[in-house]
Formats: C-alpha cells, sequence, structure tokens
C-alpha cells in the first residue's frame, strides 16, 4: 500500500484540539510489513538531522494525525519514527458535533457552583456595615403606683 | 391462623442418598417465599408454573439452620410464631402430654419405656395434614399407636439440635425390631386452640425392621404408612414456609433476599412560594390600662422637684394610704430607657394618693418601636465564595450583643432591624427581617435603673455583676471544624480551623447603655488569590449541557456518550479520558 506521511512540527498544545502545524516535508512510502494505525512506526530514509525537529506527523490514507514520540536513527541514511495518533485532532469534527455536560469552562461558567476552583490567602477582610439608625436618646420613666 | 403452606422439595432415603426432585405449583408460595426459593436454592420456574429445586443444591444440614434462621426473622414480623424458648423442654413436655398421654422423654435420644399406653383410636399417622390444595393446616405430631401390633411408641425431642426421635417397642405384627424415627422439627407454632404444635423439616430414617416413610408426592402431602421391606426406600423431606407476605420494600432485612423495588419519584410540586413573616406589631394591651399604676416621663428638672418633696416633712399620715407603710413604696420604679417615650397628657404625680403638687407627662404607650433602618447586603464576587462557610457573618445589636447569623440569609437582601421596647420591665426584642421574613429575633434589657432604695441599689449592683460573670464566660469557644470536601476537589478556599471567637457578652441594662447604640453587620470575606488568566488554564465551574462545537477554549468534560466517532474502542477511550482531562477548542 502506497501513502503519503506529512512531516509536521505541531506549534500547539498536546491538548488542542485543531493543532497549528508547520509542514516541514512530504514522503511517500510503501507499506512494507505489518502496521498499526494507532502507533506507527515509519522506517524513513533520511538523515536524522532532518528530522530532529519533527514532533507531529499525518498520513491522510490512515485518515489519522501522529505525535511523534520518539526519533531514533536506525543506522546512516536510516531514521525511525515512533508515533501514537492524535485522537483528538483525527476526529476533531466528529466530536465536535457531540454533546456533553461540560465540568469546567474557560469562557461559559457559573460561578455559584462550588468546585474548589479558586485559592484564598489566609488572611480575610473583616468588614463592618452600619445600619442607618439606632438608638438615639435617653429619656427617664417613672412608675407610680395608682393611677 | 393462617394457613401453613408445605411443599416438598426432594426425596432422600435414609442414608441420604438422592432418589428424586419434586416440583409443585408456584402459585402456592407469595412473592417473598418465591425470592427465598430462588436465591437460596437455585431453583428454576418452569414454563408451566412449576418450581424445579435441583436436589445438588441441597444441603439437609444448612436447611434446617435456613429455616430456622429465617423462621426467626420471619417471626419478627409474624406473631403467629414463636421461637423455639429456652424452657422447651417443659413445653415439650407439656405438649407431649396433652397430645400423647404421658409419652415424653426430654432432651434425650434414649429410648424411654412409655408409662401408659395408646388406645386403638389413636391414628396411624406418623404425621398427619389436612390439605386444602397445596395448603395445609393443623400440623400436629402423633403418637402413632398400633393397637393392633400392640406397638406403642415414645418419643423424645432434643431442641438443642431440633432432632425429634420416636422410639417405638412392642410385640407383634411385621415389625419385631426397635426403630428410631428422627425429624429436625426447629421450630414451633401454637395453633388456633393454643396447642403447641412442633413441624418442620423432618428426615425420617429407620434401620433395621420392615418400616418406611413414603410421601404421596402426587398430592403433596405427607402420610406415613408402612411398607414391608428391609430398609425403608424412601423419606420425606418437607420444609416448611411461613406465612409470609410481600415483604415491605421499605422494610427489608439486610441479610434476607430483599423485596419488591419500583421507580418513583420527582413528581414534587416545585412550588417555590412561601410566606413572608413580618414584623408583628406592638402589643395592645399594656400595664397602665389596669389602672393600678402610672407611666410618667418626666424631664430631668421634675425629677429633681419629686425627689426633693419624697424627702419633705410635710407629709399628711391620715391621707397615706394604709397599704403602703413607706412612701418610697409607692414609687415602683425609676428607670432611664433608650427610646423617645410617647407623650400623653399633663398629670400631677401622686404618692399614696398625696398629690405631690409636681406635674409629669404621662407615657401613652408601655410599648415602643424603634427601627434601626435597612441595609443592603451585596455580593462581592458574585460567587460562591459570597456564601458560607467561606465568608461569614455576625450581628452587632445594642443592648443584646454580637450573635452569628447565616450569611446565606442575608446576602443579596435587604435586611432590616427593628427594636420593640416595653418601657416598663426594659426588655427588648430586636427583629432581624431578611428579605420578606424575619429569620431572627433576640432579645435583650435596654433600661437602666436608677436605685431609688437601699435595696434599689444593691438589686442593681449585683445585676451588673451578674452580666460581667456571664461577659467572663464567654470567651473563644474553639475553632469551627473543617468543612467537608466539596465534591472530589478539597476545597482550598476555605480558612480552615479558624477559630470563631465571641465578639461581646450580653449588653443588657446599663452595659447597653455604654455599648454601641447602631447596629452593624460584620462580614468576615475571604481574600482571593486570583492568578492571571485562571480560567484559561483550569477553567471555572460550569455544569452546563453544551454542543462541544459551541465552545471555545480550555474545558473540561463531566460526562459523555460519544457517538458517530469512527475510532477504535480504544481511540474512544482516549478522547473521552482526554475531555474529561482538560481540551482546548
Amino acid at each position: 500500500m502506497a501513502f503519503e506521511i506529512l512531516i509536521q512540527r505541531n506549534n500547539s498544545e498536546n491538548n488542542r484540539v485543531t493543532k497549528d502545524v508547520t509542514l516541514l516535508s512530504t514522503i511517500e512510502g510503501t507499506l512494507r510489513q505489518e502496521t498499526s494505525i494507532i502507533d506507527p512506526v515509519f522506517l524513513i530514509a533520511g538523515d536524522l538531522d532532518d528530522y530532529v525537529g519533527v514532533n507531529y506527523c499525518t498520513v491522510d490514507s490512515f485518515g489519522r494525525s501522529y505525535f511523534v514520540n520518539n526519533i531514533r536513527s536506525v543506522r546512516s541514511g536510516l531514521v525511525e519514527l515512533t508515533c501514537h495518533v492524535d485522537v483528538l485532532s483525527s476526529f476533531a469534527q466528529q466530536i465536535r458535533a457531540n454533546t456533553a455536560i461540560i465540568r469546567r469552562q474557560e469562557n461559559q461558567w457559573n460561578l455559584y457552583l462550588n468546585d474548589g476552583t479558586f485559592r484564598v490567602y489566609q488572611n480575610p477582610t473583616v468588614l463592618t456595615k452600619a445600619f442607618p439608625s439606632g438608638f438615639t436618646t435617653q429619656e427617664f420613666v417613672l412608675a407610680i403606683a395608682g393611677s | 391462623m393462617p394457613g401453613l403452606r408445605f411443599f416438598t422439595f426432594g426425596v432422600y432415603d435414609y442414608q441420604y442418598n438422592y432418589v428424586t426432585d419434586i416440583t409443585f405449583s408456584v402459585t402456592t408460595f407469595t412473592a417473598f417465599e418465591l425470592a427465598t426459593i430462588k436465591n437460596e436454592w437455585q431453583a428454576t420456574f418452569g414454563t408451566d408454573g412449576r418450581i424445579v429445586i435441583p436436589y445438588n443444591t441441597l444441603d439437609l444440614t444448612d436447611c434446617g439452620q435456613f429455616i430456622r434462621q429465617n423462621f426467626l426473622t420471619w417471626n419478627s414480623r409474624h406473631p403467629y410464631f414463636i421461637p423455639l424458648p429456652s424452657d422447651y423442654n417443659t413445653i415439650w413436655e407439656e405438649a407431649i402430654t396433652d397430645n400423647f398421654g404421658g409419652f415424653y422423654n426430654s432432651n434425650a435420644l434414649v429410648p424411654v419405656l412409655p408409662t401408659s399406653g395408646g388406645t386403638a383410636d389413636r391414628p396411624r399417622k406418623m404425621f398427619y395434614l389436612s390439605q386444602d390444595g397445596d395448603t395445609f393446616y393443623n400440623f400436629g405430631l402423633e403418637v402413632w399407636i398400633n393397637e393392633a401390633d400392640k406397638y406403642r411408641g415414645v418419643s423424645s425431642l432434643n431442641l438443642a439440635d431440633g432432632i425429634f426421635s420416636y422410639y417405638q417397642s412392642g410385640t407383634g405384627g411385621n415389625n419385631q425390631e426397635d426403630y428410631i424415627w428422627q425429624a429436625h422439627l426447629p421450630y414451633v407454632v401454637v395453633n388456633d386452640a393454643g396447642q403447641i404444635q412442633l413441624f418442620g423439616m423432618c428426615i425420617m430414617t429407620g434401620y433395621g425392621g420392615s418400616q418406611g416413610l413414603a410421601s404421596n408426592l402426587t398430592t403433596n402431602y405427607a402420610s406415613a404408612f408402612y411398607e414391608s421391606g428391609p430398609v425403608p426406600d424412601g423419606m420425606l423431606i418437607m420444609l416448611r414456609t411461613a406465612e409470609g407476605t410481600d415483604e415491605d420494600p421499605t422494610d427489608t432485612d439486610p441479610f434476607g433476599p430483599g423485596g419488591n423495588t419500583g421507580t418513583g419519584g420527582g413528581t414534587g410540586t416545585f412550588s417555590g412560594t412561601g410566606d413572608a413573616i413580618s414584623i408583628p406589631s406592638l402589643p395592645t394591651l399594656s400595664a397602665t390600662s389596669a389602672g393600678f399604676i402610672t407611666l410618667f416621663n418626666p424631664s430631668v428638672a421634675q425629677m429633681a422637684s419629686l425627689a426633693a418633696y419624697m424627702w419633705t416633712g410635710a407629709f399628711d399620715l391620715n391621707t397615706f394610704r394604709k397599704i403602703f407603710a413607706d412612701p418610697m413604696d409607692c414609687i415602683l420604679g425609676l428607670s432611664i430607657v433608650p427610646v423617645d417615650v410617647p407623650a400623653g397628657s399633663s398629670a400631677e404625680v401622686k404618692v399614696g394618693n398625696i398629690g405631690t403638687g409636681i406635674y409629669m407627662t404621662t407615657a401613652a404607650s408601655q410599648y415602643v418601636e424603634v427601627d434601626c433602618g435597612t441595609l443592603d447586603v451585596e455580593e462581592f464576587w458574585g460567587a460562591y465564595l459570597d456564601y458560607e462557610p467561606f465568608t461569614k457573618a455576625e450581628i452587632y445589636l445594642p443592648y443584646i450583643g454580637t450573635h452569628p447569623i447565616a450569611v446565606d440569609d442575608i446576602m443579596g437582601k435587604s435586611v432590616h432591624v427593628v427594636y420593640h421596647v416595653d418601657i416598663l420591665s426594659g426588655a427588648c426584642v430586636a427583629y432581624v427581617q431578611c428579605g420578606s421574613s424575619v429569620l431572627y429575633s433576640f432579645i435583650g434589657q435596654c433600661s437602666s435603673s436608677i436605685p431609688i432604695t437601699g435595696n434599689d441599689w444593691t438589686n442593681v449592683v449585683n445585676g451588673v455583676l451578674s452580666i460581667a460573670g456571664s461577659i467572663g464566660s464567654m470567651v473563644a469557644t474553639g475553632g469551627a471544624s473543617a468543612p467537608a470536601a466539596v465534591g472530589s476537589i478539597v476545597s482550598t478556599a476555605v480558612n480552615q480551623m479558624k477559630p470563631s471567637v465571641e465578639k461581646s457578652g450580653s449588653l443588657s441594662g446599663t452595659g447597653g447603655m455604654m455599648g454601641i447604640q447602631v447596629p452593624y453587620l460584620i462580614l468576615t470575606r475571604p481574600r482571593q488569590a486570583l492568578p492571571a488568566k485562571q480560567n484559561a488554564y483550569t477553567g471555572y465551574p460550569s455544569f452546563i449541557t453544551s454542543n462541544l462545537g459551541t465552545l471555545t477554549g480550555y474545558t473540561e468534560v463531566e460526562e459523555i456518550h460519544l457517538e458517530n466517532v469512527p475510532a477504535t474502542s480504544g481511540e474512544l477511550a482516549e478522547i473521552i479520558n482526554l475531555l474529561k482531562g482538560g481540551v482546548i477548542f
């Protein structure tokens, strides 16, 4: 099976659903032995220097993008890339189509829910608020027996 | 007495070897009994409504225990049955005496020669059950006497292990040998006639002789009869069930098979309406209405004039009322109150009906209202930090002191404080209205008594000393316990283990007059440590249902049912883990 590998650099957080990637090169090759599409290992003809900055790749034939977890020089002119599927990026469109109960969110939140998000300092603020009025006078009261 | 329903579930020979399974109608039993049968004996329910209990699941040694255990359990619910009493030997003897004419032996398997013989009219049957379909009644144990064979039997019951033994001896007939019938009878029933009856799981063995026991299994009742043969080739095992009813699902025995459960709930009215509790009106009936006392509201100059008069020598004893021994007794009390006394008419002060020539303004009412106004308590954050247990509130009330109040009661509401004062006794009640309802009422003492006699002076001083003593005892009462963890995240926003400290004691009377005259709230609010862009790194609490495509930024998912994602099961699990751990859209 012939397929194309896009050699890339991922500039985004690993947990970002849609990645900002930079295409470094494109390689065409053939599957010569058993290969996992979840954790593929690619043997690429090339110099190690050309791949030291690679942390991402995409194989459209597999329908997936991958994190490069390890770069190994097999021998001179042969580099091995050990990859693991980036499930978020590979299935971003389908993930976005799903509905979920959200526990925390950057922009849509309800601060009346207490989940221990906020920390406080150990020295609280003590505030006093006086009522508008109180007891303002003093008068005698004399109680006499009889009417 | 409810009918006792028996069923057979297996037939074994005298050596406890299985003979055959027994099936019987499901309709015989209550739902509780069916559950017991199914759970305890791995029974299956046939399509024809019959129950099949496989023999190999039956543990004879445990069945009696199960019966005993369950009987004792059922006994608590079914008062018709009594447990084995501690003096069962005596009861057994009485029962045997009643039923068997004196044949008895207690607590031993040792045969005892009968002290008296039976009669020809005693039935042959070892156990007799009256049958009504599948229901059996009046099960009793009767001595078997075969007059023709001149057999006489004596029975004994070892209730320590529930083994009943029957010894028969005699001459003539087909059976010459002695034999012992053994039956496990783990429980006792008092029948309608008040007789104690014994029944239960019976395992009857015979040895020697040619006597045996068989059961008429087709009609589901047991009877004993003898047939020839070297050994008894059949043995009846009967298991009694209680006359139970379906278990109350709210009264489940934790050690039992459980009861019926069902769905429910969610049918509340969801009515959030309540009733406003307003500040009450002042009392209408006062002490002055009775005419026995008059309340004056004198000025300082008028009080000085009266004091001078009371020490004057011009006093007409003839006019002075005989109920008073001392003119000073006519003055019931003099006090200072911190309120505007409602003015009545001007009247002459009469001491013991003797006019003093001093005119003072009377008090138009015994009760006075003091409105301290309303305070709006606003949220600081508009977040959970504004509420308990993070923010705390106390209220200082003049002539009462400082008391803690729940900040949840006042946050975001208008708080209104009103005093009702009794100028005669000096008692005052402070009402704290939170929103539309009075949630707090505190009582205090707001008048300062002025001593006019030596006793008055002593009482005033002692009163102040007792208040001072109570103040001294009101020290810090220790720290509040840390609040419980919120969800799976220990709340870090609580100032844990901070002690609560009394901010004042009882500020009554003279002490209150020297205290602060305006009520105020004391709010203790945490100081938030909020790093820049925390919401971008950790998100803020949400708990909404949302389509993920509408979200931007950091997101943690509480729960999701992923669908229409063409990923492997491992990938799907990884997606869910990542979403719950936090992703960025």
